[in-house]
């Protein structure tokens, strides 16, 4: 699917993660800057969070090339997921 | 096209078809046959000898100036250090050539494209130059700002050149290789561009040799009617860094300094320099866009000599097959051309050719003589080499636009070996104007051709009339107030800006909103911003010129607007008031939107809500301009462009390092290839003044790591003022200069990764960041790379732990240091959690702490074991396999080692009794608990029995609780001081009792005590090498059996993923296996590193395998989480086993070595 704006994607973001954290009403105040490991993200829900957005956004990531620091705030997934869509 | 009609005509005969639907869809096949061919050119940009602006460049056409001169002094300063890296000849030996020469080759604004004053130095000036002017032509064409971000818009640059600049820099200052290769990397001249404005359509260098520009005009106007992009770029550029006669020469120069097209005197060309980029887009589009158009592209061709005479020779009959082919592309009758923008290159044997081929050409449809007019811009300005073709293109277009045709200079006699009075052809020695017939358009052609043998030909036509169909329109104004917006990076670029206007706008053919409009919507907004509410074009114009002449000021004055803004982090400390958090920044912006929609909604804005609405765009709001034109169907027009900053981009030769680089080459024959290849900065700058100006804080005091930071800074960046506030990125920093920071900042001994730099990108935070990694209290006897593997850890966990603190005080309360003077409070000092490691099991989380808190090292611990694979079908594991720790000498020797003695006991009799007692004696109490009962446990609290440990460190009789370190879930690393109840306490311990010790007999508590008459045991590095040596060689046998396991166990994963049904039924145990070999893959990490340095063999050997099984991790887990069974992943992970497999071997040997190393006597 297509993302046509930055807010857009930033609601599918903040949409993944209330599935894949503890406690999602702390998404509510989070920062997009903040660093998520204060919500639990470790190396497993890492992949979890991977896979959803793989699912939600259509694009693939070899194993190789994921790299836990890009999922470690919502703006850094954001810009992980639109600069991967631009290589489609 | 006749296929497809027949078809529907079949079909409206068979009445399958209405007749109606049917007559759409042949004018829709009719249109989309004939109306899409023709290309718009809608902006235009040039840098010529003696013009900068196409104006300029007319003038000097219509003046019949020639441009050919000697290479200005400043520049042959420039040039010698070229010719001294690349020739033989000595400075007396070094004639110059005479050339058209360009001013300002070494001008570029680098700030306004984010780069460093630095990395613009060492950029190609070709690079520079085009960057520039693709960007003025869409500017030109009303296109800048938003308007073309992320359209579908191709590059296509003509270049062609013998790489000097970057070859300078790689002979004489390797160590700038990394900043300077992107400028000085061809194809990112385009990539560059379309980099900075989201162009998403082709980009790409083309080189023909000469016909290069030429050849890429045709393939972007190709590509557009292809539908390969909607826009396109093109254009060419050529600088020459060391023209010096006898160099790069050819053979076709002239001998008198003069390019003397199709004169019998000819004999060869001048080379010359410049730059043209033009902005086209398909014409139909063009006009329903309403874009400024400077003439038309009607058809084009390229083709190849083949085998002519000489490789390099001109070939008439390729050339009259070009013409035709062109001409039929355009659908024109050659009778229609009245000129011929020659390649005309002024050779004896080049001219007559190619008069020979237009003629030819022209025979087949034609035997009128002499009607059409020939020239070469080459006879004003000098062959441009791959930039040729597009100088002629901008000549055509001049003459298209002014309706005259100028004169091509030198030519007194006709060329012998050119029959003109049989021509069609014939020289235009003097301007002219250029009559047509009532009503026809006028129409040229451009010819360029390269020494390669690919030759292109243009055909152009004028632009279409505009015709205005809006009411309000045309040029008469309607006298109602408006606001216009001027505005750039720097104030001096913008008063540069406001003169051109006061310049151009008498001249301008358009109304005043179109005016507006186009300044409005089709430039960036930038921070330094002009707003001028004006009724007409002549108000706008006395406002502009009273500005003109008093200069920019901040205050408001005859509804004349001035400010500048700056997005300030809302952390900087001193803000300028000119600077503006982002809030503040949305909350102007809201209000102007709001402006702008009543004013689209309305049609019209009262006076009092124009100037609200400029003072806010001044102000720095940032609003959606398009939005209030909506319906306004406004024509955008060609107005002044950005006003680039002329700042001075050059290498600097005193910058060289190519002797000390031999020297040192020699020095260091051992280092490894690596330091080599990225020399430091240290070493190859000594001469830099190591004084930047630091700002940005009140007290004006800065940290010793503030400073090395700034002077890294300005190293790398080339800033010499800096505001600790200031982005390293928004400086011109980028990825690649942020490695060369971190390879420097290691080289002093600090540890930031580049990673770090983009979490931490002001100097002050990354001091920050880097005090607090360095500040820690470190074991004292560990190597001091130990102490950065450290506090890169440290510093990230307790990143974690920081934030986390902050978000989580809703479950976990938080030690409040206040007590500890409280009388009723007893708390241990110096106790940190330790979140470096995971290490065999909780226990060591808890312990490691009181070893720290005891003056300790860890090391010795985590030396003691000989880590294996082991296989039992006792275990849990996957497959009954499992890294294990054996350890070497019992944990009780290491204990008296530290002269600690741990007192263990099964049960409490009066467990909180007891404990505070020992807090408050000095002794660290560590129990084993149920994490059931644990209330800020969230993965565990009220939902599992989970065997656990914690460190008590202190106790608060008053409010009854206990000061330990804990974490909130099993697999978070991330130990953090906390309070628990003593009730919450006693219910854990006794549910460990109740769960845990029924069916097997364990210790409960442990009580750490610490001899303090005792004389500190702190081994040296050497000697726990030794002992670590000793302990892993006399158990040789078990690291070979682990290889023998470990190849069972990829064979056993081989075997399970093999078959989706076992694979999914084991893969949770996988998983939960490969967690555990991950944890102790870092402890082996951790004292190899600590051992051996991060440098070691064995420590890259480790890593190499560390990083397969974290792959390998990532896909077993994604299989966990979505068990979709694909074959090719499932292949993919077998490979990877396979390559696991060997990197383990190659690890286990180069320990192995290093072992041996070790024990060697010295």
């Amino acid at each position: 699917m297509t993302i046509e704006t930055m807010d857009e994607l930033r609601a599918k973001v903040i949409e993944i993660l209330k599935d894949n954290v503890d406690d999602p009403q702390m998404l509510e105040s989070i920062d997009p800057d903040d660093d998520l490991s204060s919500l639990g993200i470790n190396s497993m829900t890492f992949i979890k969070l991977v896979i959803a957005t793989e699912m939600e956004f259509g694009v693939a990531w070899n194993d190789e090339d994921l790299d836990f620091r890009n999922f470690s705030t919502i703006n850094q997934i954001m810009n992980y997921i639109s600069l991967n869509q631009g290589q489609e | 096209m006749n296929n497809l009609a027949s078809q529907i005509f079949e079909q409206v005969g068979a009445g399958r078809l209405d007749e109606e639907v049917a007559l759409q869809l042949l004018r829709t096949l009719k249109q989309e046959a004939s109306g899409t061919k023709d290309i718009a050119i809608i902006g235009l940009s040039l840098k010529m000898p003696g013009a900068s602006n196409i104006e300029q460049f007319w003038d000097n056409l219509e003046q019949g100036r020639d441009f050919i001169g000697p290479l200005p002094s400043s520049r042959q300063r420039d040039s010698l250090a070229f010719i001294r890296a690349f020739t033989s000849l000595s400075e007396e030996e070094v004639r110059f050539s005479y050339g058209g020469y360009m001013e300002d080759v070494d001008k570029f604004d680098y700030g306004f494209f984010n780069l460093s004053p630095k990395e613009a130095a060492l950029m190609d000036p070709n690079q520079r130059l085009f960057l520039q002017t693709a960007w003025e032509a869409i500017e030109d064409a009303g296109y800048g700002g938003r308007r073309i971000q992320g359209s579908k818009t191709g590059i296509y640059l003509g270049y062609a050149d013998w790489p000097v600049y970057g070859q300078y820099i790689t002979k004489h200052q390797p160590s700038h290789i990394p900043m300077a290769s992107t400028g000085n990397t061809p194809s990112i001249m385009v990539g560059r561009i379309a980099y900075l404005l989201d162009l998403q359509g082709p980009a790409l260098l083309v080189d023909t040799a000469c016909s290069s520009s030429l050849v890429a005009v045709h393939l972007a106007c190709t590509a557009i009617r292809n539908g390969e992009c909607d826009m396109a770029i093109a254009g060419g550029v050529k600088v020459m860094l060391m023209p010096v006669d006898g160099l790069f020469e050819i053979g076709i120069e002239s001998s008198n300094q003069k390019t003397s097209a199709f004169d019998d005197s000819s004999d060869g060309t001048v080379w010359g320099e410049g730059t043209v980029a033009v902005l086209l887009k398909p014409l139909d589009q063009a006009v329903r866009d309403r874009d400024p158009i400077h003439a038309v592209i009607r058809g084009s061709a390229t083709n190849q000599d083949g085998m002519s005479v000489g490789l390099t020779a001109p070939n008439a009959a390729s050339q009259e097959k070009l013409l035709i082919r062109a001409w039929e592309d355009a659908g024109v009758h050659p009778e229609t051309i009245g000129y011929i923008e020659a390649h005309g290159t002024g050779t004896k044997l080049g001219d007559p050719i190619e008069a020979d081929g237009i003629g030819r050409a022209f025979s087949t449809y034609t035997s009128r003589r002499q009607f059409c007019a020939i020239g070469s811009v080459k006879t004003n300005i000098g062959h441009l080499d791959a930039a040729s073709g597009v100088a002629g293109l901008a000549k055509a277009i001049a003459a298209l636009k002014y309706k005259k045709l100028p004169s091509t200079l030198h030519f007194t006699k006709p060329n012998r070996n050119i029959p003109f009075e049989r021509s069609p052809l014939y020289v235009n020695d003097r301007l002219a104007d250029w009559e047509t017939d009532e009503g026809a358009p006028r129409r040229c052609g451009v010819s360029s051709f390269g020494f390669s043998g690919t030759n292109c030909h243009l055909v152009l036509e004028e632009a279409p009339v505009r015709i205005d169909e809006t009411v309000h329109g045309h040029t008469n104004d309607d006298g109602v107030d408006r606001l216009l917006i001027l505005s750039a990076k720097t104030k001096a670029s913008l008063e540069r800006l406001i003169l051109s206007y006061v310049t151009e706008l008498p001249k301008l053919d358009g109304s005043f909103e179109d005016i507006c409009y186009t300044a409005n919507t089709g430039r960036g907004h930038y921070s330094c911003r002009l707003a001028v509410i004006a009724s007409s074009k002549s108000d706008l114009q006395n406002k502009l010129q009273s500005i003109a002449e008093h200069g920019l000021q901040h205050n408001v004055k005859k509804d004349i607007y001035y400010d500048e803004h700056r997005i300030a982090s809302g952390r900087r400390e001193v803000r300028q008031h000119t600077e503006r958090t982002s809030d503040e920044w949305r909350v102007l912006s809201e209000a102007a939107q709001e402006l702008i929609v009543q004013a689209a909604d309305s049609g019209i804005l009262a006076l009092s809500q124009l100037k609200q609405l400029a003072q806010h765009i001044v102000q720095g709001a940032e609003v959606d301009w398009e939005r209030s034109y909506e319906g306004r169907n406004r024509r955008k027009l060609h107005l002044p462009v950005y006003n680039f900053e002329p700042s001075r981009c050059w290498i600097d030769p005193a910058a060289d390092t190519y002797k000390s680089w031999s020297a040192t080459e020699v020095n260091s024959a051992g280092c490894s290839k690596e330091k080599s290849s990225i020399p430091s900065l240290s070493s190859t700058h000594t001469s830099m003044a190591l004084t930047p100006r630091l700002h940005g804080k009140t007290d004006g005091q800065y940290t010793p790591t503030e400073i090395k930071l700034a002077q890294l800074w300005e190293q790398l960046l080339g800033v010499v003022d800096i505001n600790v506030d200031d982005d390293f990125f928004e400086l011109g920093g980028n990825s690649i200069l942020a490695i060369r920071l971190e390879v420097e900042l290691e080289q002093a001994g600090l540890a930031f990764s580049s990673e770090q730099l983009y979490q931490y990108s002001t100097i002050r935070e990354a001091a920050a960041c880097l005090e607090q990694q360095t500040g820690k209290a470190m074991p004292a006897n560990v190597d001091e790379s130990v102490q950065q593997v450290m506090s890169e850890r440290l510093a990230m966990t307790d990143d974690a732990a920081a934030s986390e603190r902050s978000s989580s005080s809703l479950f976990v309360e938080e030690a409040n240091l206040d007590s500890i003077y409280n009388s009723e409070t007893f708390i241990l000092p110096d106790m940190e959690p330790f979140n470096d490691l995971y290490y065999r099991n909780c226990f060591y989380n808890s312990f490691f702490p009181v070893v720290n808190h005891f003056g300790g090292s860890i090391l010795p611990f985590l030396l003691n074991d000989v880590i294996g694979f082991h296989h039992s079908e006792h275990t849990e594991s996957a497959g009954g396999y499992e890294l294990r720790y054996q350890e070497v000498q019992p944990i009780e020797t290491l204990f008296s080692q530290f002269h600690l003695t741990v007192h263990t006991g099964s049960e409490f009799t009066n467990i909180t009794e007891e404990i505070t007692q020992r807090i408050r004696q000095g002794h660290p109490v560590i129990v084993w608990i149920d994490s059931y009962y644990v209330p800020f446990r969230k993965d565990a609290y009220q939902k599992q029995h989970v065997d656990h440990t914690l460190l008590i460190y202190g106790c608060d009789e008053h409010s009854q609780k206990f000061h330990i370190f804990e974490h909130d879930r099993r697999e978070n690393l991330t130990y953090k001081p906390c309070l628990i109840d003593y009730e919450d306490l006693v219910r854990a311990c006794r549910g460990f009792q109740d769960h845990f010790q029924q069916r097997e007999e364990r210790v409960a508590y442990y009580i750490t005590e610490y001899n303090h008459g005792a004389s500190q045991w702190k081994p040296e590095l050497a000697e726990l090498q030794q002992l670590f040596a000793n302990n892993q060689l006399q158990n040789r046998c078990l690291l070979d059996e682990s290889m023998a396991v470990l190849h069972q166990f990829v064979g056993w994963v081989k075997a399970i993923s093999s078959s989706e049904d076992l694979y999914k039924q084991q893969i949770e145990v996988i998983v939960e296996t490969l967690n555990q070999i991950l944890n102790a893959k870092q402890v082996e990490g951790y004292r190899l590193t600590a051992l051996y340095g991060a440098d070691a063999a064995v420590v890259a050997a480790h890593q190499a395998c560390v990083e397969q099984w974290e792959t390998i991790r990532k896909g077993s887990v994604r299989f966990l989480y979505v068990p979709t069974y694909q074959v090719d992943r499932i292949e993919a992970m077998h490979a990877r086993l396979e390559r696991l497999w060997e990197a383990e071997q190659q690890f286990l040997s180069t320990f192995i070595n290093q072992l041996e190393c070790t024990l060697l006597p010295n």
